[in-house]
């Protein structure tokens, strides 16, 4: 295997996610004898005369009781070197918030629509939701073709719902296909393979080479300070290449890097947990424009947390945050990986809310606090009185007496 | 093309990794702890462990749940291995016994003594190394998981989770369980062993041994209790040694095991009576308080 390939599964309670990952698991030999069984067993208890597929992925006690999917299951498959990475939501609407986090996750998203319900409320719901979270491909599947009478090739039902998806596409930004299939009898599922596997290999080939790294430590070992970070677009920074870290606005290079996500860089700048070191230009500001899916009602206290950065929301109203500090990232539809945040209640710790950024770039305001820049200068002091020879503390000491 | 040579296997090592530093930095390293099994998904832990603070050394302690009833060989490996690491071993005082004392045995030297321990020092966040295509609970559950104060799994009552801005914050009321190898399958852990050249527990390679079989499984013969017959087996998971069941196999070395598991027809669950008793059971024990 090369590469992994994440996706989710979307759309309407019941339409057939679940039953069409079951059937994705097992075509692709992904299924060992004991689940298969255990899922021949369960359907013939709950009275069912075929196998439900959708056993293979729900996987709590009360989802096999319901027969409903409640949270987001993980799945693996291996298909012509790809590993995929499943992760099939629910539809039922108590649970959106489990299909958002899925969508956050991803570029990709097979989206079932069951030819006789058509279109639903949370059908449009789902692809809403998937718009805003930048999910770019859109492999719509109209399930339970078996139950469509005669020639599938101009079935009156499924012609009309086809219209219906294209229309409602026009609205969107979306790279889709519609392939009408079943999920009990098979049909077209190998397209669906091969639509994915198109996919797939489109989003692996178009890996960029923007680093952005966020510090989620520095140690001292003797005289080395080391820098532990998360690759925010999954690429590695290499010896030698020059980087700008923020929010200072200072350019840093990478002296060395010892092992994923651990460097050294070229200067005595003091970084800390928090910053974010990167090759590709990001925003750095406090008043975010975004949007933001409310998991539970927002609360007097609250958490943004982006990158390795957590500040506090001082202000929202449904476009803009102010948060008491900035933040470094970048707008939804420039690096979606660092476009978006998760908001948490301070009281409880419990995360309330996905924040998307959008707009922040072109509406080119000035939302910077003068923090920023006081600390840009402090950074250039710091290095200056490193280079003189002056040890960590006594430039520590130095710089507060300043203020 | 240089992208090629950058295997899913790193992918997956990034995430740990990443999960791993965001989970210890952002908390104090003495309220965490490592939950350490012996088998091969701890051996691949311990790895990333090291990996995840290199050069400095792991800033947490670990911690073996001991039974009393676990392999001779794991004993013996453990006892190497505690001179890499700082590890607790804890045991229930209690002491029932697996051929005795059934299905409570499980809970009071199981899952009952990992709430003793963890209450006992005063641990907030504990790693596992649990993988989410192990079992179809473990499929549903999260990286960072949040238990309650008695250490209660809610499938209901999770964090929204958008890895990899994990919520990393427990509170009075509640702790965290924390899955670095959630996305890992049983093969990737091999060939990941395989690459990395980590050690694991003899018992997972094949060789005569003397086994007792029975409709349950087959079972390492113990002299004073059963008469066995040589077999030439190996074992997909390791636990308490009468609960684990064994697996015919040739497999000798880790490049054996890699060629065998991917024809593997029956899931590494199916050796474990634990997980296996009836249906739902590995559900109901992490809702206990099981990891
Ligand atoms: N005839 C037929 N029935 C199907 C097909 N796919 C799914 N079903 C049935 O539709 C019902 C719902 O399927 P699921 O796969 O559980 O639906 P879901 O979309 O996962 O539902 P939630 O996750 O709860 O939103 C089950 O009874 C399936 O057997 C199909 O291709 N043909
Ligand atoms: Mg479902």
């Amino acid at each position: 295997m090369d590469k992994i390939f994440s996706f989710i599964c979307c759309g309407s309670v019941d339409d057939g996610k679940s039953t069409l990952i079951g059937r994705l698991l097992l075509d692709s030999g992904n299924v060992k004898i004991d689940q298969l069984q255990e899922a021949e067993k369960i359907s013939k208890r709950n009275g069912s005369n075929r196998t439900e597929l959708s056993l293979l992925s729900d996987g709590l006690l009360s989802e096999r009781e319901q027969q409903i999917t409640i949270d987001v299951a993980h799945r693996y498959f291996d298909y012509n070197n790809i590993r995929f990475h499943i992760l099939d939501c629910p539809g039922h609407k108590q649970y959106t918030r489990n299909m958002v986090i899925a969508a956050a996750m991803t570029n990709t998203a097979l989206l079932v629509v069951d030819c006789m319900g058509g279109i639903q409320e949370q059908t449009l719901k789902h692809i809403d939701i998937c718009s805003l979270l930048r999910v770019q491909n859109l492999c719509i599947c109209i399930t339970k073709c078996d139950l469509l009478q005669g020639d599938l090739q101009d079935n009156p039902i499924l012609k009309n719902l086809c219209k219906k998806i294209e229309t409602l596409m026009k609205k969107y930004n979306f790279n889709y296909t519609i392939i009408p299939i079943s999920s009990v009898s098979g049909y077209n599922i190998d397209k669906v393979f091969n639509q994915i596997y198109t996919y797939a290999q489109e989003v692996l080939e178009t890996q960029n080479k923007k680093c952005i790294l966020h510090i989620q430590a520095a140690r001292l070992s003797k005289d080395t300070r080391f820098y532990y970070a998360r690759e925010t677009t999954h690429t590695s920074p290499e010896k030698g290449e020059n980087y700008t870290l923020y929010p200072a606005n200072i350019g840093v290079g990478i002296s060395n890097v010892t092992g994923h996500g651990v460097f050294n860089i070229d200067s005595d700048i003091d970084v800390e947990r928090g910053d974010c070191i990167t090759n590709t230009p990001v925003l750095v500001h406090n008043i975010l424009k975004q949007k933001t899916i409310w998991f539970n009602e927002p609360s007097e206290d609250m958490l943004l947390k982006h990158g390795t950065r957590i500040v506090k929301i001082k202000k929202y109203t449904d476009d803009l945050i102010e948060t008491d500090d900035v933040i470094i990232f970048n707008d939804i539809d420039d690096i979606k990986e660092n476009g978006f945040a998760v908001i948490i209640d301070n009281k409880t710790k419990r995360t309330i809310g996905c924040c998307v950024f959008i707009d922040n770039k072109r509406s080119n305001q000035q939302t910077t606090t003068h923090k920023n820049e006081d600390e840009s200068k402090k950074q250039k002091l710091k290095s200056i009185l490193a280079s003189q020879g002056f040890s960590q503390a006594d430039i520590n000491k130095m710089i507060a007496s300043i203020k | 093309m240089e992208n090629a040579l950058k295997n899913h296997l790193i992918e997956l090592e990034n995430e740990s990794l990443e999960l791993i530093r965001e989970v210890c930095f952002t908390n104090d390293f003495d309220k965490i702890v490592v939950l350490y099994s012996i088998g091969k998904d701890s051996s691949v832990l311990l790895h990333l462990f090291q990996k995840a603070f290199y050069p400095f050394p792991i800033p947490v302690r670990f911690m073996h749940i001991d039974t009393g009833w676990k392999f001779k060989e794991m004993y013996t490996f453990r006892e190497k291995i505690s001179k890499d690491i700082n590890l607790i071993v804890y045991k229930n005082p209690e002491n029932l016994n697996p051929f005795t004392d059934g299905s409570r045995y499980t809970e009071i030297m199981k899952t009952e003594a990992l709430k003793q321990a963890i209450e006992q020092y005063g641990f907030k966040i504990a790693f596992g190394g649990a993988r989410r295509d192990e079992e179809k609970s473990r499929s549903k559950e999260r990286m960072v998981s949040i238990r309650d104060k008695y250490h209660k799994w809610n499938p209901r009552n999770q964090n929204p989770e958008i890895s990899p801005l994990w919520n990393t914050y427990y509170t009075e009321e509640t702790e965290l369980r924390v899955f670095p190898l959630s996305n890992w399958t049983e093969l990737d852990i091999w060939e990941y062993i395989r690459q990395e050249n980590i050690n694991v527990v003899d018992l997972y390679f094949a060789k005569e041994r003397n086994v007792v079989k029975t409709p349950s499984g087959m079972y390492i013969a113990t002299q004073d209790k059963h008469k066995g017959e040589k077999r030439s087996v190996r074992f997909r998971t390791l636990g308490c040694y009468p609960l684990t069941g064994a697996v015919e196999s040739e497999a000798k070395n880790v490049d054996d095991v890699i060629e065998e598991l991917k024809t593997a027809k029956y899931t590494e669950r199916i050796t474990r009576v634990i997980d296996y008793d009836t249906e739902g059971s590995m559900e109901k024990k992490k809702k206990d308080g099981y990891f």
